[in-house]
């Protein structure tokens, strides 16, 4: 069952993800009010990529 | 989880940290007191009037703690008032103003160096207390994701050292008739 995927291709998402956190984290500390908010926007990124990733399980 | 592990090496660096502090900036802004013994606390002047002679110094901020002499934070012959800046970034770029404990008069201010700039930093990124309700709640999820595969993979880990993987191929070739022996 092997797939020839590339690794940049393996990763990409997950790369994404890594930068979406970091950036949701960093904006907050920078500011309050709407800093906030975009930083919760961006921290629930990775939180909803586990759950859809938990929905549409693949054997 | 990178962002705690990596804050979390910051952290643990603090001791040092603030020892280099103390060494080298704190040393220069002292310059003038070398030699001089620490000043004995019944000699300490008053806390007030170091307050006013930092606050001239360093006007419009907000002062978020006071270091007494022979601690880690200050000389041995200083009050550090430790000012915060006035936007929510600079809020935790603490400046401290150092006075002279004995006669109030103010001695220097500077913004701490990078390394300790770091540290400040890497608190609240460590224990994900900030930025309102959602996010703390949101790293409380994240965190809890984070256990969950750590205790998940323990528990693969231990299974397949027990019944090793000639047990599990076996398992797969017979269609899984044939479980792993406990």
């Amino acid at each position: 069952m092997t797939r020839r995927r590339g690794l940049r291709a393996v990763f990409a998402i997950p790369l994404l993800l890594a930068l979406a956190s970091i950036a949701g984290l960093i904006v907050a500390l920078t500011g309050d009010g709407v800093r906030d908010a975009a930083s919760w926007i961006a921290l629930a990124i990775p939180v909803f990529a586990v759950g859809w990733a938990m929905k549409t399980r693949r054997t | 989880m990178t962002v705690v592990g990596a804050t979390g090496v910051i952290n643990a660096l603090a001791t040092p940290i603030i020892q280099v502090w103390q060494m080298s900036e704190l040393a220069e802004m002292t310059r003038a007191y070398d030699g001089k013994g620490a000043v004995p606390p019944d000699r300490y002047g008053s806390i007030d009037k170091a307050m006013a002679s930092a606050r001239a110094a360093i006007p419009g901020n907000n002062p978020q703690f006071i270091a007494f002499p022979g601690g880690a934070f200050s000389s041995k012959h200083h009050y550090a008032v430790f000012f915060q800046g006035d936007t929510p970034l600079t809020e935790r770029m603490l400046v401290p103003a150092l006075i002279d404990a004995e006669t109030g008069v103010f001695t220097d201010a500077r913004p701490m160096p990078w390394y300790a700039q770091a540290l400040l930093f890497s608190q609240p990124l460590h224990f994900g207390d900030y930025g309102g309700l959602p996010l703390k709640i949101l790293w409380a999820v994240l965190t809890l994701f984070t256990m969950i595969v750590l205790g998940s993979g323990l528990y693969l880990w231990l299974g397949k050292r027990r019944s090793g993987t000639d047990a599990l191929v076996r398992e797969v070739e017979t269609g899984g008739t044939l479980a792993p022996a406990e």
